[in-house]
């Protein structure tokens, strides 16, 4: 890599992210919006890149994620334990991310991980939870709700 | 259906406070703290806790319990086996066996002063912490399975550590019931390479100072002194453990309505402990557990070989041995009385400590007449503490005690409030050396984003849940 991709892997998340994250006196919180759900979907993974501070938008292996479920919430805890699991287990950061459908029982996507990275600048997270978990329409668009334990 | 102050320092939280609450909740509090417990949403979560089936006595907040995800932090909740009582893998938390483990020295502070920026930079060295995977002893499958199975035995197998340190740690380091081969591939993937590692967030190593004794008889057992040198240890399962919570979690939370058992949060999912699911959990709990214990004992190692190097004398000859090691986030089968009657329960402690009073036959003979050690740490920069549980946990709260100073500030205000690097200058000028692994995030665990520990442990000295031993300082600091 060199110096200009690594600035630009620097680079913070899109200025117009999606997401915001929530007070909470302990953990994390996301709530991200999206015009789809898997637009929402795809927030809430670069809120958790954000708090795990690996968001590094550089080439890397595009792992496909496929996942079952009983509910889109649920669809939601488990695809960002997914990327969580990807990230810890490949000691990779997150170059990219597109969820390409969400069903009521099943979601699909990919990330990109960038392997050999800068070390997360993050704190790190251990799991997304269920708690306050909330997946809604609203304004024509979507929103979802998740906490993180930190 | 306000909650009510019942007499000095418990609060109790009427049933209808949420709907479904089959018992009120307690809040172990002093006054001024308890206000915070109402504002950041922990006494919900008590109150939800109480919906709870099974659940016996009341839903119980110690005094450092504040908001966490589903259950509170601090909180501990009883369930009668034969009654349908459930277990809830929320109620033990993503970092299962997750602890605090004391270890004295033979060495007075005045003897270290010198040397106390060389040990902790080295110390730094030597303990991975932060993201990394690497730990002191990464494991092949035998290995794990050999951890899984037997907790601190295996590293003592291996020469890690002295024998007597397994009579020192909570269940003799081997957590009962553990079931190796319930733990998932996906769990043994993420904990192979980390045993020996702190991890992350408030995990820490420190080299403390003890300040001041308050219990002579107590500190004599311990082989605790004024002027002592000790060493604490937080830290847990690393992603072995946060990955079985997450498999059983979602287990639960599929297996939940079949059973028609229904909660007021996702994250309380639970299952009667009867269950099929419910018995799994607890075999992979245990196992996960018994990986929490032999990571603070590999550390442990480590630690003592950065001492005899930095010191020139072996660990022995500075006479670091382990005080006690014990979990604050477990859920356990124990025996209690309930109405006048030996019930077997399924206690969770998350975010709080056993304590068993003095006399309990579970304890180590050393420590039979003083009640179970329960160590206290602080946050950077305010004192930690040494605890025994007293008589009375028993009656008042399972057996249990505080597990820290609880977060009273989120971490993005805390932030604000100071600086990593402005809280680490501070810190140094207080001749606290610290060693972060990175220095930004310090200010999220900046003391003032913590209670007081002092009136937290004091609270639960008025409630005879424990009693203070010692108090201890912090003097080199290694955050995770």
């Amino acid at each position: 890599m060199d110096a200009d991709q690594a600035s630009q892997g620097r680079s913070q998340l899109p200025r117009a992210a999606g997401f915001e994250l929530l007070e909470h006196t302990a953990d994390v919180g996301i709530r991200a919006r999206g015009p789809t759900l898997e637009a929402a979907f795809e927030q809430a993974t670069l809120g958790l890149a954000d708090v795990l501070g690996v968001w590094r938008p550089l080439p890397g292996e595009r792992v496909e994620i496929a996942l079952e479920g009983d509910d889109p919430g649920g669809l939601l805890v488990d695809w960002l334990n997914e990327v969580l699991y990807l990230h810890e287990v490949r000691e990779a950061a997150l170059g990219g991310v597109q969820v390409q459908r969400v069903a009521d029982r099943r979601v699909d996507g990919w990330v990109v991980l960038v392997a050999g990275a800068e070390a997360p600048e993050g704190i790190s997270v251990k799991a997304a939870t269920w708690h306050h978990l909330r997946v809604a329409q609203e304004g024509g668009g979507w929103l979802v709700e998740v906490y993180l334990d930190v | 259906m306000e909650p009510r102050k019942r007499e000095p320092f418990v609060w109790e939280i009427p049933v209808g406070f949420v709907d479904g609450m089959r018992v009120p909740g307690v809040v172990f509090s002093a006054d001024e703290l308890f206000a915070k417990t109402l504002e950041d949403g922990a006494a919900v979560q008590v109150a939800n806790v109480a919906t709870l089936p099974g659940i016996v006595g009341a839903s119980l907040a110690m005094p450092d319990v504040h908001r966490g995800y589903g259950f509170p932090v601090g909180g501990v909740a009883a369930t009668d086996v034969a009654a349908g009582g459930v277990i809830s893998p929320g109620g033990v938390g993503f970092d299962i066996g997750c602890g605090v483990r004391l270890v004295r020295s033979d060495l007075a502070w005045e003897e270290l002063r010198p040397r106390l920026r060389q040990l902790t930079l080295a110390l730094a060295r030597r303990i991975p912490r932060g993201a990394g995977r690497q730990g002191l002893l990464p494991l092949d499958r035998g290995g794990l399975d050999a951890v899984l199975r037997e907790g601190v035995r295996f590293p003592l197998a291996q020469g890690l550590g002295f024998q007597e340190d397994a009579g020192a740690c909570e269940d003799a380091g081997t957590l009962p019931g553990a079931r190796p081969e319930l733990v998932s591939e996906r769990a043994r993937e993420r904990g192979a390479p980390q045993l020996g590692s702190l991890g992350g967030g408030n995990h820490f190593l420190e080299v403390q100072v003890v300040e001041e004794i308050r219990d002579q008889a107590g500190a004599e057992a311990m082989g605790v002194f004024a002027g002592q040198v000790c060493v604490m240890l937080h830290t847990g399962s690393r992603g072995l453990g946060h990955q079985v919570c997450t498999d059983y979690v979602r287990e639960f939370d599929r297996r939940m309505p079949a059973t028609g058992i229904r909660v007021p949060d996702r994250q309380l999912g639970c299952l009667p402990v009867g269950h099929e699911a419910a018995q799994r959990y607890l075999g992979a709990m245990a196992a996960a557990g018994n990986f929490a214990l032999a990571n603070r004992q590999v550390l442990t190692d480590g630690l003592r070989g950065t001492f005899a190097e930095v010191l020139g004398r072996s660990a022995r000859e500075l006479g670091l041995r382990v005080v006690y090691d014990v979990s604050h986030n477990l859920a356990k089968l124990e025996e209690h009385q309930v109405d006048g009657a030996s019930r077997m329960l399924c206690v969770h402690r998350k975010g709080a400590t056993r304590a068993l009073g003095p006399g309990h036959p579970s304890l180590p003979d050393a420590y039979r007449a003083i009640g179970q050690p329960v160590t206290i740490p602080g946050s950077m920069g305010s004192g930690s503490y040494l605890l025994v549980g007293a008589a009375g946990s028993e009656a008042r709260s399972f057996g249990s005690t505080c597990h820290g100073a609880g977060r009273a500030m989120s971490r993005t205000r805390s932030k604000k409030v100071m600086s990593g690097r402005d809280l680490q200058r501070q810190l140094e000028r207080e001749g606290i050396v610290v060693a972060a692994s990175n220095v930004k995030l310090l200010g999220e665990e900046a003391p003032h984003a913590y209670k007081d520990p002092s009136v937290v442990v004091e609270t639960c000295e008025q409630v005879g849940l424990s009693r203070v031993v010692a108090r201890l300082r912090p003097a080199g600091v290694v955050k995770g």
